[in-house]
């Protein structure tokens, strides 16, 4: 392959084509796919936020609503301060994003000290508990003190700015993601995945890896959440914690590839233009397809799509060179 | 005071058998079933067609529900989690491999009988008469319930107590290799476990239709995070601590009810928290 120093043709021109692409989007494509495609980089970011936790070390966590929701919330509170006032608040949009993430970081912190020494399938719970507790505290706490259900979200940006937003936000978690997987604290991640026992024996420290990877992939679910806010007029308790932004940032993740940085790409993409294609096309039954092919993602490709094409790839690899092996030899 | 002893009793009794069914499934099959509530909500809904459409007596329409998504419960084990099992390498991967199916289970079969039975909140009102014990007013049909439940799970510990099935599953909880080595069908037991649990659920789904008259296609999940905090509390894979965590949150429900009915589920979900935290193992775990 052409593996090695200097700039890679093969990765760079597809990602430099692609982004030239959606750079592009807003110019020609219609309203429609405009918000199909900021969906879809939503997603996008929140299932690499995911997998460079969870899909690393294998700690699957259901808990992505808890901070996705708490950026988001942040990010609505601070933009309903304009209420009454009618002009923008002081501190400029990219700030904020900052903070929301900045508070998730602290709170996951704080999760994932007393958190991460459970495995397995209590730390899966746990995490799906939390995400449930903060959005029923919320919803409590609304109705029963201030006695408003939820924020009302004043309109700042347009569906373009919304999708540019969306797009710097979701190439920025990637290049960071990107960039940290190759650093020893990336490898450590995944070493910890691998074989947890093993990586304690080479000198890993498991425990403050766990911690700062749980606490950086909340702060990058928080960006996206803080950025989420600007879509949408209204939110709740009910909708920010929704329990899909916890499941679907896994799904997509799996049915890509858990290990890969393309397996959440390819798997976000998929899932977002399939499920709103079914919906269109089906209506409410929509949920029953959807349901069956996760099933049958989780039954049939344990490995994903990038598993997938491994496989193959590898098969083609070793035919070809079946192929040289058979071949007579050139005379001298 | 002896309507939240009497209440929650009555309460603690049905969160156990459901929390029976799921713990049998968790224990034998290594399949934590996050979908337990929906498997209720369906035996609710055969209950109530039995009941509306040929006037079937809920009592007796347990023993049409029951087989019905015992039969369900197999069918699934049998194509989706028998696959889950072979594909997995360790306990742990089949745990959260089949956790995640379980997760989408919902989608599916709340859909369908969504589909089916429409949106609205259906019942089907028997025995709905008070009776006065020791000074506090109760339902016929919620005691009738209780009894009941508390029998099957009684029936359930006489089974794993001393039938061969039963030894078999206990068996292969403690040491499915070794299980397999003395020649137990290992997966002829894993499908009844898991039809066993999906059974209990829809007993529990028949015995609430006929108490509460707001069953919806979307009840659920409400259920399913009862179960769990019960068998968390009382310790997976324990049917003892199942049994006991089962009346202890049924106490903690009707206390947070009577409190403030919108904090219900966050006390639930914080013992669950709590009791990961303090004793991962629940108090009656091995």
């Amino acid at each position: 392959m052409l593996r090695g120093k200097g700039v890679n043709l093969t990765i760079t021109l597809p990602i430099v084509l692609i982004l030239v692409m959606l750079v592009a989007a807003p110019l020609f494509a219609t309203a429609y796919y405009l918000s199909i495609l900021t969906d879809i980089l939503v997603w996008l970011a929140l299932s690499i936020s995911w997998q460079f936790f969870s899909g690393s070390t294998n700690y699957i966590s259901l808990g992505s609503a808890a901070f996705f929701g708490v950026g988001l919330y942040f990010a609505a509170k601070y933009l309903y301060l304009s209420v009454g006032t009618g002009h923008y608040p002081i501190l400029p949009f990219p700030v904020v994003v900052l903070l929301a993430g900045l508070v998730n970081f602290v709170l996951a912190l704080a999760i994932g000290v007393v958190t991460l020494r459970l495995k397995g399938i209590y730390f899966v719970i746990l995490t799906f508990a939390i995400s449930q507790v903060a959005m029923n505290l919320i919803s409590w706490y609304e109705a029963a003190v201030t006695g408003t259900l939820g924020t009302i979200i004043p309109v700042f940006f347009n569906a373009q700015a919304i999708y540019y937003t969306m797009l710097i936000c979701a190439s920025a978690i990637l290049l960071f993601v990107v960039l940290l997987r190759r650093s020893k604290f990336g490898l450590g991640l995944k070493m910890i995945g691998e074989s947890e026992e093993a990586a304690a024996h080479v000198g890993v420290n498991t425990g403050l890896y766990k911690i700062l990877g749980f606490a950086i992939s909340a702060m990058l679910m928080g960006f996206v959440g803080g950025c989420f806010a600007i879509r949408l007029p209204y939110v709740n308790a009910g909708m920010a914690f929704d329990f899909s932004y916890s499941l679907y940032p896994a799904v997509m993740t799996l049915l890509g590839g858990a290990g890969t940085i393309l397996g959440p790409i390819i798997g976000s993409a998929t899932i977002t233009s399939l499920s709103d294609y079914l919906s269109v096309t089906l209506g409410s039954y929509f949920l029953i397809i959807l349901g069956l092919i996760l099933i049958i993602i989780i039954v049939l490709m344990p490995n994903g799509i990038m598993g997938m094409v491994e496989k193959a790839r590898t098969k083609v690899w070793s035919w070809i060179n079946e192929e040289k092996a058979k071949a007579p030899e050139m005379p001298p | 005071m002896i309507s939240v002893v009497i209440g929650g009793a009555i309460l603690g009794a049905i969160f156990s058998l459901i929390a029976v069914g799921l713990n049998l499934q968790y224990g034998v099959c290594r399949i934590l079933n996050i979908a337990i509530g929906d498997f209720l909500m369906v035996g609710a809904y055969v209950t109530f067609f039995f009941f509306s459409v040929y006037g079937v007596n809920p009592l007796v329409s347990l023993a049409i529900s029951g087989p019905i998504v015992f039969g369900l419960g197999i069918l699934l084990q049998m194509t989706v989690f028998r696959r889950i099992v072979h594909l997995s390498k360790s306990t742990e991967e089949l745990e959260t491999r089949s956790l995640l199916a379980c997760f989408a289970l919902p989608f599916i079969i709340e859909n369908v009988i969504g589909a089916i039975f429409g949106g609205t909140p259906i019942g089907a009102s028997y025995l709905n008469v008070s009776v006065n014990i020791l000074g506090g007013m109760f339902q016929v049909n919620m005691i009738v319930a209780a009894v009941m439940s508390v029998c099957i799970s009684l029936v359930m510990y006489l089974v794993l107590r001393f039938a061969s099935i039963g030894l078999a599953m206990r068996a292969i909880a403690e040491e499915p290799a070794g299980a397999q080595l003395v020649g137990i069908n290992i997966f002829k037991i894993h499908a009844v476990s898991f039809g066993i649990g999906a059974l209990f659920a829809a007993l529990a789904g028949s015995m609430l239709v006929m108490i509460y008259s707001n069953i919806t296609p979307y009840i659920g999940p409400q259920y399913t995070c009862i179960a769990l905090a019960v068998i968390i509390v009382g310790g997976m894979g324990s049917f003892i601590g199942s049994l006991l965590g089962g009346f202890f949150i049924g106490y903690v429900y009707y206390i947070s009810l009577v409190v403030n009915p919108l904090i219900t589920l966050a006390v639930v979900y914080s013992f669950i928290i709590i009791v990961l935290i303090i004793r991962p193992k629940g108090f009656f775990g091995r």
